[in-house]
């Protein structure tokens, strides 16, 4: 039932093991699943973190006083959108069609991006009403939480790029798309985060 | 390039998105409603989740060990909370 690639050595063999059937193991997919597992634990230990200490009380701005639902939820929708047009362009690879994935591929890109540029816009104004990381202990554990979540948006979408950089030189096919699938299969934790950070930080206040 | 001419079956995914953009505009609804949030709110992030694990990220048709994989973590995270809440 395994099918384990470490073993194979030359580009042929490399490119049909790769072509791997729904129901069957890959043991790339095995180590993104494990990695996404042990992100799981991070993150649930930031969120964990968040929930115990944000309402603490300390001087200096709470959550219900600095958070407000406009630019999180436009950012909520940016990160779904952005996870179909991730999974378009594995759908467009697996059906050969090089051209189209690198088009959903580069969408995907940029929502990323403008959901850190709107991110941004979100901690500049909370920097200008004197929420900052230092002011009490909500800024720690909220710049922490969603901080490190930009920061894996920032690692996707530099992923990403460098993904279309060799899909221009024809590093990837409908036989060859599992790094594609990894790189979808971040993005998307990605977004499931995001999923459980809106929920606990902006609607659960 | 190697070419095919097979075409793969995909699920809708432009119909889960638009799902998923529903289930955000009722969660964030719901914050203006004057009843007990936290339930409805729990229940449209799960359901968000759980169409982003089974569709876009392919748990549904994919091997069951990837399932397991990315599901032993979640007990420790709910026992976390769990302790958190208690204390």
């Amino acid at each position: 039932m395994a099918t384990g690639t470490s073993s194979v050595t030359d580009t042929t063999s490399h490119a049909a093991a790769a072509v791997e059937h729904e129901g069957m193991i890959d043991t790339r997919k095995m180590g993104v699943w494990t990695f996404l597992g042990s992100e799981v634990i991070f993150f649930g230990a930031l969120i964990v973190t968040y929930l115990t200490l944000h309402n603490r009380p300390t001087s200096g701005p709470t959550a219900h006083e600095s958070l407000s639902l406009l630019i999180p939820t436009i950012n909520t929708m940016i990160l779904l959108i952005s996870s179909v047009a991730m999974v378009m362009g594995l759908a467009a690879l697996r059906d050969d069609n090089v051209k189209g994935m690198i088009r959903w591929i580069l969408v995907t890109a940029g929502l990323g991006t403008l959901f850190l540029i709107l991110k941004g816009v979100e901690y500049y104004e909370h920097s200008q009403e004197g929420l900052t990381p230092a002011v009490n202990v909500f800024g720690s554990v909220y710049y922490t939480l969603t901080g490190f979540h930009a920061l894996h948006v920032l690692i996707g979408v530099l992923w990403m790029l460098a993904a279309v950089g060799l899909a221009s030189r024809g590093r990837f096919s409908a036989r060859n798309y599992i790094p594609i699938e990894i790189m979808g299969l971040y993005w998307h934790f990605v977004d499931l985060v995001w999923v459980a950070v809106f929920m606990v930080v902006y609607l659960i206040r | 390039m190697e070419s095919t001419t097979q075409k793969h079956s995909h699920p809708n995914y432009m119909m889960i998105g638009l799902m998923l953009v529903i289930l955000t505009a009722c969660e964030v609804g719901v914050v203006f409603l004057p009843i007990v949030q936290w339930p409805f709110l729990l229940l449209f992030g799960a359901a968000k989740a759980l169409l982003i694990m089974a569709f876009f990220m392919h748990l549904k048709f994919d091997a069951r060990i990837y399932v397991i994989l990315f599901a032993l973590p979640f007990p420790l995270a709910v026992l976390m909370m769990l302790i958190q809440f208690m204390s």
